[in-house]
Parts: C-alpha cells; sequence; structure tokens
C-alpha cells in the first residue's frame, strides 16, 4: 500500500520538529519495498526507541542509529 | 600570431583545426618541458579546436609548432611508448624512429602524413580537475565537477565547508584558483537547511579540462543502486544508496545538509569532501560527497541543490 503525499509530509514534520526540539533525528528517507511505505529514521547512537511513534498514518517508522554526521574536509 | 591553413594536406588540416578532448586535459605541469612558445601555439590551437580527432589513447591531440621560422603541424604522443626514444618536447619525424613510419603509425593507431611531426609529451594531467585535492587556507577537499557560471566563466566546485568565498585556493600542483561564491552549512544560522557547495574559478583552465571524471549528465537515484565517489583522499570508491533525505542535521553545525543521499556503508575520508560521486558504471553525477557518519554511511549531496544554490550550470 503507497502512502499518501499528506502521510509522507507527516513524517517529514515529525523528523525536522524532532531535530529542532531532542536534537535526535539526523534525517530521513523514504522506503517503499513491496507495497509497505517505511520511513528510515537517522538517529544517534544511543537515541531512546521508546521515544519514538511506531508509524504515522500508514508509515511504519524505522531506526537506523549512526555515529554523528560530520563534514569530510581535512584541516 | 596568424597560423597556416595546411589546406594542401587534407589530413593535416583536420588535425591542426579538430583537437581530441582528450587533448584538452594539458597541464601546466606537463607542459613545463616545452618552450613557452609551443606551449602558447598550442594554447591557441586548442581555442579553435572544434572538430574530432582521430581516436587514438597514444595521441593526446594536436598543434602548430613554429622552429626556426618555419610552423610545423605536431602530433602530441605519449613519451612513455616502449620501444624507440621518444625524447620529451623534441620534434621528431616518423623516419627518425627505429620502427619508422609504418612502426610508429600501428603502435599510434593513426596515419602520419608526411609533413607532420612528432612530439613526445608525459601524459596529460589535469589542472583543477575533477577528484584532484584542493587545498584551501585551512581545510584540504576534493575538487568536483566542472561547471560555468552565470557570467559564463569556466568553474570547478567544492564543498562549500572547504572553501570560504574570497579565499585563494590551490590545487595539488599548486595552480590558484579563486573562491568566487560558496555556502557553508557551518557558517548559517541555526537550523537553515542549506546545500554545502563552492565555487571555483582559475586561469588554470582555460583551455584545458579533465579526462579523469567525465561527466555526461546528471540522474536520480534510489535505494538500492550503486554509486561511484572519486575522491581525493579514497581514491575510487563504490557503495549503495540506502536512503535520500531532506535534511542531514550535522551536531558540530550550527546548519543542516540540503537533500543528501546516504550509502549503506561509509566510503570516504577526510579530505574527500567535495569528491563527485557518479552512478556506478556510468558518467552521470548524482552530486558531490559532503561527509560521513564514520563508516556507518557517507553523505551526497545532490547535484541540483547544489548548482540551485551556486546559480551555476554543469559543464558535460
Amino acid at each position: 500500500m503507497s502512502a499518501s503525499e499528506a502521510s509522507w509530509k507527516k513524517v517529514d514534520d515529525f523528523a525536522r520538529e524532532r531535530n529542532r526540539t531532542a536534537g535526535d533525528v539526523y534525517g530521513w528517507s523514504r522506503l517503499e519495498r513491496e507495497g509497505h511505505a517505511t520511513a528510515l529514521l537517522l538517529v544517534p547512537e544511543d537515541a531512546m526507541t521508546d521515544d519514538f511513534p511506531d508509524r504515522i498514518d500508514d508509515i511504519e517508522l524505522a531506526l537506523k542509529p549512526i555515529p554523528p554526521p560530520r563534514g569530510q574536509s581535512h584541516e | 600570431m596568424a597560423f597556416r591553413d595546411f589546406a594542401d594536406d587534407p589530413y593535416v588540416t583536420e588535425t591542426v583545426i579538430g583537437l581530441s578532448r582528450r587533448l584538452l586535459a594539458m597541464s601546466r605541469r606537463s607542459a613545463e618541458t616545452w618552450t613557452r612558445r609551443q606551449y602558447d601555439l598550442f594554447d591557441r590551437a586548442i581555442e579553435g579546436g572544434d572538430r574530432e580527432f582521430p581516436d587514438s589513447p597514444k595521441v593526446f591531440g594536436a598543434a602548430v609548432v613554429r622552429t626556426d621560422e618555419k610552423e610545423l603541424p605536431v602530433l602530441l604522443v605519449n613519451s612513455g611508448l616502449p620501444g624507440d626514444e621518444l625524447p620529451v618536447g623534441k620534434l621528431l619525424s616518423a623516419e627518425d624512429l627505429t620502427r619508422g613510419r609504418a612502426g610508429i603509425e600501428a603502435e599510434l593507431g593513426v596515419p602520419i602524413p608526411g609533413a607532420v611531426q612528432l612530439l613526445p609529451v608525459p601524459e596529460p594531467q589535469p589542472c583543477f580537475a575533477p577528484s584532484e585535492q584542493v587545498r584551501a587556507p585551512v581545510k584540504r577537499g576534493t575538487l568536483g565537477a566542472r561547471v560555468e557560471t552565470a557570467d559564463g566563466d569556466d568553474a570547478i566546485l567544492t564543498a562549500g565547508h572547504v572553501a570560504a568565498t574570497g579565499t585563494t585556493v590551490d590545487d595539488e600542483d599548486g595552480d590558484p584558483g579563486d573562491v568566487v561564491f560558496s555556502v557553508d552549512p557551518g557558517q548559517v544560522p541555526a537550523h537553515t537547511v542549506t546545500a554545502d557547495v563552492a565555487v571555483i574559478t582559475a586561469d588554470c583552465w582555460a583551455s584545458h579540462s579533465s579526462s579523469v571524471v567525465n561527466v555526461a549528465g546528471t540522474v536520480e537515484l534510489k535505494g538500492g543502486q550503486d554509486v561511484t565517489m572519486h575522491g581525493d583522499v579514497s581514491g575510487t570508491q563504490t557503495g549503495t544508496v540506502m536512503g535520500r533525505s531532506p535534511f542531514i542535521y550535522v551536531p558540530t553545525m550550527s546548519g543542516q545538509w540540503l537533500d543528501c543521499y546516504f550509502t549503506t556503508a561509509g566510503i570516504s575520508a577526510d579530505g574527500d569532501s567535495g569528491a563527485p560521486v557518479l552512478a556506478d558504471g556510468t558518467d552521470d553525477l548524482i552530486g558531490h560527497l559532503v561527509g560521513a557518519s564514520g563508516a556507518a554511511t557517507s553523505y551526497v549531496e545532490a547535484i541540483d541543490a547544489q548548482l540551485r544554490a551556486a546559480g551555476v550550470t554543469l559543464k558535460v
């Protein structure tokens, strides 16, 4: 089942708000496989998974813990 | 100085006027072995060139060279060919070589009319070229794709957090360039989502371009598709797109990266920022490397977002 653009917008709003308030979402991406709409959230390795909902509308939320993003210039 | 039209020899006319795109990769470094006059002639021949040259990886191009008040049509050939001695910067006729005309024609894969001299040169090394190192006053990164500014100037991209507007940068040979535009997410108001891109202009490539990384266009990818990054530090690395985020929050920066692909594993290292990233096995650019999360993932900012932010167009 494909999610509506309105639902994806809710995910984007959620991710940006969490980033502004808690700083525990680095970014997110749509994943649509086999008819399942999933939003992959990039989160800190110490993120509290219980703080995140399982889904927003028909979109399942999945978390990928990663180290903090940083630029890769060389000083 | 006017070039003579070698109209009596159709092949020579073609080669003098028409030049291989590969020829455009000549750098100052390899030109150091030439006389100034040769370099100038070569330079001007490039400017006039708009036709294709016979395709041979061992012939870098053609030029008109003046010696003793004579102008000679010249093929620039690889001085590293096996067999005959091919002294760099010395004009030779095919008969000078022990393998003879037929032998060198077979070696090069192109015919050599009698009037044409050979000028052995080292393999051209590009100047301010994609995947080369760029050295800013404080940081080092990698040069990205070639672009054209709104004023029609040739330019090349790197990451905005590498090179600040108004500064001078060097390529790995020490050729200077000017940073005419830069936007750095580390220098914008908090939570601003922006491109991470800088535009560099230089005299060095006025008539030279790169053949190291060829960009034929742009493309958008989806998860599961492979990419190839050409970084100064990591070299050529292949990875797989995991997803594409409308923003990436970087805790050490006040702002955030705009529209980034991220890979299933890290493919980059410090010093690779600005590197061009292409769809694997193609000449289609997807964007430029801007950073990573350790070994977990690398971030590639989408090319459309960068071109829009910088107000430039891609040169293909």
